[in-house]
């Protein structure tokens, strides 16, 4: 199959990461989506967008056109703020990262053409604190697009201007949450706050507030350059766009691809990652960075789209597989999981606070052989549990929780049997 | 008013308000929902995830786990509370609790009024089931009045939410995260926040106990306790004390709608020891001899009937107290009038006299609509004027924090900053005596900078109130503050005017017939033409107006529950009950007459001040006095239900009194002085006499001493931490603390109370 290069039209995922420059990133188009826009109406950008199809690229999904519409326009004279979520700290998931690291200008337009379709003229990229150095490029980058008039005062022979920061965050998973991102920005906990109000509505400091993630705006100048029906173009079986698609875990060759949204799981598994990394047979995916359900080899036909991963009961997420194979031992692997989980939950709220080191402790002790006749029960109650809690996070811990005890309950069962039956033997 | 809907709540339809808290509604209906951290004074949070019920939009559309909390009442809503997976999700999120939460409820002082304990059992978890190592931590020193035990938290976040943003303290905060969150101070040391208290009550389980309490910890059931309204300012708080066996325990705030509803300040919480002092009177004192009250009373009226037969009727006068009942004052007259005599001074001076008095009348007039603490916290525009209000009434303090975090503009005139200038729009730092020229600048509706900008936010406020302290003497103030209320109240949009006091009673004897100045008293004690003075619970030896003629006086009777200068020198003492165990009437600020009752306790005095006088009436023979006494002929109030004070009873709304008569004409404002003005500092802890020798209070109280401007202090070559002597133009002289938030020509005397110790030993059983 052959995919057109959009996104990483300037980036090379296998050559390390240098930035793709201004001049270069001109010379190949850029900043035309941009030109595109600014010469038609905030409106009419807004409808280009809302006609492409685009769906936000963070992991949920949600069509972007419509999370903008909710933005209060023309009779609204107050500041509204455009914020790009780089917090990538979803395990298995490095595609901002490839993004920013090697095409700044392309996050930066995407971000231009977005504020001025909102008509917001204060930014910010809130990156996750171990993109140090690509938040150096990136204030490098918009000192450049400054520079060349793409930020600040008076842009593109208009009076639209639009101000752009980055800030470096201090690290934690629930800042990728937008509205515990938007707290963190504000210089308050990380706590995400409760909805409505929407930060469209009510956001940073309590004004209108668009949060969206780094491939979600890189995508935007070349909807802008090339239009809504090409963009629709890019995609399988009615999906708009490419994505990019990684994988990592137990493959030969681990990676970055981009690719027509929709094509098959197995495509990537076995074409682009090149099969299983030491001979054993795939055991489970883990489709779209850690906080989705597993899946398993009988499903690696699905197309990786948003709905048609949904209907096979997991979801598409940030398209990064997680790979096992069987190797692993997936009491072993879930405890991995949950301790990720178990450390990076806000503290806000019970179920997901006290409840996921709970489980974690449990699994545990199943995968040392201390487990206990009544784990197994205790954890089914627990994964129902987990999923009232105040914001995503921990049902998204659910996702690849409770697939594994139930896909692979008998591995489980097994080290608590091992146990009893070694208590047995005693007697 | 909001729509009126109908809800249905397991299974019977209700009628409630569109947009109601589903869980607020519950409670209010009496169905305890379990929950932790929903605090009506904070409202809904969603973090503890304890009052989840199954709710649908309508019968007809499903339900889902749903937090009561977060969810507000709409049209046909079915909510059921009983769902069953909804009652097993919430015995879950106690097992999530208790997950880490230690087996110390036999030890631990929350024991017995612990949420945690009645949420166990509501939701019927009985069973642990982790078997995994919980965690620990350490607990911080927060100084003398909170107790830390951080291994108790169950992370309901009710402590930052009130401490910083209710109360807006800043020193109190939540650190860490996952299932290591950490509510405590950055390091060790004394919380700042003057209402650190209520995090005692807030904290639905034991991590914030009363440090005080502990010490001499009883289960909360075996407490004594007889609802009573506290004593150490004018706000008038109701309050809870606890006793067991001859002491005070604790005390913590009755909920009342109309003046406090769940918080105090810790001048109240912890100010009430006094009660426990070894000075606390029991016996009476007879020319040095210890008797029986009954047979010290026989003795005192003989001696006063000797005095009135022998020196006529005018030698004998009363000193009323600010901080005894309306009705121990008014049997202080009856005493008096079986003497013969009508003069009585309750006041420390001439100018505390004629301010008090002029505001009480206003107040009672109710020409001007009077704030209450809710109304306060409603307020969209505040004007502070006077004193410092954290001082020297703080919950009014804690109302206005409510009042600026609904964002109303605060603007602050005084001689000192103080801790609520912080949250000000703007303050205006004046030396004393001129604050009433300002005030009158601000209702001219002229001026520039800080008084335009006052005079604009006052014009364009919906609900404005005006706060004026009457703790310093400045009747001008007073009446020019009533000038601006006046101008700023219309019809559709009342300006609300509050003045403050110095006691928890000043308000009512502020209101009696017959009161005159100290001043007079004292100088015919001195000349000789009074022979006898009762005081009644009052330190008066430690008035500068009176101590000379206390000394003086022949015959001096004192009536108190505890050893004071007074005491020390009186020729008779009779003991009375402290206030948590006496019962009356007072007035707070608000001229709301409030009841208040109390316990015998063993070790103690056994009557109220009210009946010791009533007592010596009695002896005196004057029982158609005491029949006829009135309050109405004592004090210038009636209530709406046209007798006074009549039908209140403890923890009602009280009664706000009205006065027959119209406020007199404000005196002109003195002309400011153009030399330095002394001007006594108050101080939350510390300047309140009774709570002043309660020992944590105590331990709080800063250093006596005085302030000046750094200005002034270069002027006179004085400096930081030196020995300031000013006796010659002031009279005083004391540790030196230069403070840039004191107005230029204004030497600050800090008022710090010495408690005196018992001139001999009383020995109790």
């Amino acid at each position: 199959m052959t995919t057109q290069k959009v996104l990483f039209k300037n980036i090379d995922t296998f050559k390390g990461v240098t930035p793709c420059s201004y001049e270069q990133y001109v010379k190949g188009g850029g900043y035309e989506g941009a030109k595109a826009a600014f010469k038609k109406t905030p409106h009419e950008v807004q409808q280009v967008i809302k006609d492409s199809n685009l769906r936000g690229r963070g992991g949920a999904g949600f069509p972007t056109g419509l999370k903008w519409s909710f933005v209060p326009m023309d009779n609204f004279k107050g500041q509204k703020y455009l914020i790009c979520n780089c917090d990538e700290m979803e395990p298995g998931t490095f595609k901002d990262r490839a993004l920013v690291y090697g095409d700044p200008h392309q996050l930066i337009e995407g971000m231009l053409i977005a504020a001025y379709a909102l008509q917001m003229t204060k930014g910010f990229i809130f990156i996750r604190y171990e993109y140090k150095k690509g938040a150096r490029i990136l204030e490098e980058a918009c000192a450049e697009a400054k520079k060349h008039g793409f930020l600040g005062k008076k842009l593109l022979g208009t009076d639209f201007e639009f101000e752009l920061d980055v800030h470096l965050s201090a690290g934690r998973y629930i800042c990728g949450e937008e509205t515990a991102l938007i707290n963190s920005l504000e210089g308050k906990r990380a706590n995400p706050r409760s909805k409505p109000p929407f930060p469209q509505i009510k956001g940073f400091l309590g004004q209108p507030t668009i949060v969206n993630n780094v491939e979600t705006f890189c995508n935007m100048p070349h909807i802008l350059a090339h239009g809504a029906d090409w963009f629709k173009g890019l995609g399988l079986n009615g999906n708009a766009g490419t994505k990019i698609m990684g994988a990592s875990g137990r493959v030969k060759n681990p990676g970055l691809w981009e690719l027509p949204l929709g094509v098959p799981m197995r495509d990537i598994l076995e074409k682009h990652a090149q099969g299983p990394s030491r001979g054993k047979a795939f055991k489970a995916v883990i489709p779209g960075g850690l906080s989705t359900p597993m899946m398993t080899p009988e499903q690696f036909d699905t197309p990786m789209d948003f709905d048609s991963i949904a209907k096979a009961g997991s979801r598409l997420g940030t398209a990064g597989l997680i790979v096992f194979d069987e190797g692993d031992c997936m009491v072993d692997s879930t405890a991995n999981i949950m301790k990720f989980y178990a450390r990076e939950s806000c503290g806000f709220c019970t179920p997901c606070r006290e409840g996921i080191p709970w489980i974690l402790d449990i699994v545990r002790a199943i995968g040392a052989g201390n487990g206990e006749k009544d784990d197994m029960s205790i954890l089914d109650d627990m994964s129902k549990h987990i999923m009232h809690t105040f914001c995503a996070f921990a049902p998204g811990a659910q996702g690849p929780f409770l697939s594994a005890i139930t896909t692979f309950r008998s591995e489980f069962e097994a080290f608590i049997k091992s146990r009893e039956a070694a208590a047995a033997g005693v007697n | 008013m909001a729509e009126k809907i109908k809800v249905t709540i397991d299974g019977t339809e209700h009628e409630v308000e569109a947009g109601e808290n589903i869980l607020q509604v519950c409670l209010d209906k009496g169905m305890l929902i379990p929950h932790f951290c929903y605090h009506e004074a904070m409202g809904p949070l969603g973090a503890c995830r304890l009052c989840a019920a199954n709710i649908a939009p309508a019968a007809d559309k499903p339900g889902r786990l749903e937090m009561t909390c977060m969810t507000r009442a709409s049209a046909g809503m079915v909510i059921n509370v009983n769902d069953e997976y909804a009652t097993k999700f919430r015995k879950s999120v106690i097992e999530d609790l208790m997950l880490n939460h230690p087996h110390d409820c036999p030890v631990c002082d929350e024991g017995g009024e612990c949420m945690l304990q009645d949420m166990t059992v509501i939701t019927e978890h009985q069973h642990r089931r982790t078997r995994f190592p919980k965690r620990t931590w350490k607990n911080q020193y927060l100084g003398p009045l909170v107790h830390h035990e951080m291994n108790r938290c169950i992370t309901c976040y009710r402590c930052v939410r009130y401490y910083g943003d209710y109360a807006l303290g800043s020193d109190l905060g939540a650190y860490g995260s996952r299932n290591r969150v950490y509510f405590g101070r950055l390091n060790d040391g004394v919380l700042e926040s003057e209402f650190s208290g209520n995090l005692i009550d807030v904290c639905p389980t034991g991590v914030f106990t009363n440090k005080r309490f502990r010490e001499v910890y009883t289960r909360p059931w075996d407490l004594q306790t007889a609802r009573s309204v506290c004593v150490s300012c004018s706000v008038g708080c109701n309050v809870l004390p606890g006793f067991r066996h001859t002491d005070l325990r604790r005390i913590k705030p009755a909920e009342n709608d109309a003046v406090n509803k769940y918080f105090m300040c810790d001048r109240g919480r912890y100010g009430g020891e006094f009660v426990n002092l070894p000075s606390r009177l029991s016996d009476a004192r007879v020319s040095g001899t210890s008797m029986m009250t009954e047979d010290g009373i026989d003795a005192v009226a003989a001696q006063l009937k000797d005095i009135a037969t022998k020196h006529g009727a005018g030698a004998i006068a009363g000193l009323g107290s600010q901080r005894a009942s309306l009705e121990a004052n008014a049997a202080l007259t009856a005493v008096l009038k079986a003497l013969g005599s009508d003069r009585v001074a309750c006041f420390g001076s001439q100018a505390d006299r004629e301010a008090a008095r002029l505001a009480a009348s206003i107040t009672a007039s109710r020409e001007l609509p009077t704030p209450s603490l809710p109304g306060l916290e409603k307020a969209d525009f505040v004007l502070s004027v006077g004193g410092d209000l954290t001082a020297e009434a703080p919950m009014l303090d804690l109302a206005i924090r409510q009042a600026v975090r609904q964002k109303a503009p605060l603007f602050i005139v005084s001689p000192r900053a103080g801790s609520l200038d912080k949250f000000a729009t703007a303050s205006l730092r004046t030396a004393p005596g001129t604050e009433a020229g300002i005030v009158k600048e601000i209702a001219a509706g002229g001026g520039k900078d800080f008084v335009a900008q006052v005079a604009t936010a006052l014009k364009s406020a919906k609900s404005p109130v005006i706060l004026c302290s009457t703790l310093h003497g400045d009747a001008a103030l007073v009446g020019a503050v009533y000038q601006l209320a006046k101008s700023a109240n219309t019809a559709d949009r009342p300006c609300g005017l509050a003045y403050y006091y110095k006691s928890a009673n000043t308000a009512g004897v502020a209101l009696a017939r017959k009161d005159e100045s100290p001043e007079a008293i004292a100088a015919d004690a001195k000349s000789g033409k009074i022979k006898a003075l009762v005081v009644l619970e009052r330190n008066a030896a430690a008035e500068p107006a009176l101590a000379e003629a206390i000394a003086q006086c022949e015959y001096v009777v004192a009536i108190d529950c505890y050893e004071n200068a007074t005491t020390n020198d009186a020729s008779a003492v009779l003991p009375c009950v402290a206030h948590y165990q006496s019962f009356g009437t007072i007035l707070n600020f608000e001229g709301r007459a409030q009841h208040f009752s109390g316990l015998n306790i063993p070790g103690s005095a056994t009557m109220a001040s009210s009946e010791v006088l009533l007592n010596i009436a009695e002896r005196l023979g004057a029982s158609e006095i005491i029949q006829g006494l009135d309050f109405h002929d004592v004090y210038d109030i009636t209530t709406e239900s046209g007798k006074a004070v009549d039908g209140i009873r403890t923890g009602d709304s009280g009664a706000l009194v009205k006065s027959d008569s119209k406020p007199t004409a404000p005196p002109s404002a003195k002309p400011a002085s153009t030399g330095m003005v002394a001007w006594h500092i108050h101080h939350t802890f510390g300047s309140e006499e009774l709570s002043a020798m309660s020992p944590p209070i105590a331990e709080l109280a800063p250093a006596a001493g005085l302030e000046l401007n750094p200005e002034d202090a270069k002027s006179r070559n004085l400096s930081d931490g030196q020995n300031a002597d000013l006796t010659k133009e002031f009279g005083v002289s004391g540790l030196l603390t230069v403070n840039a938030g004191l107005a230029k020509g204004t030497l600050g005397i800090r008022v710090i109370q010495t408690a005196v110790s018992a001139p001999r030993k009383e020995v109790t059983a």
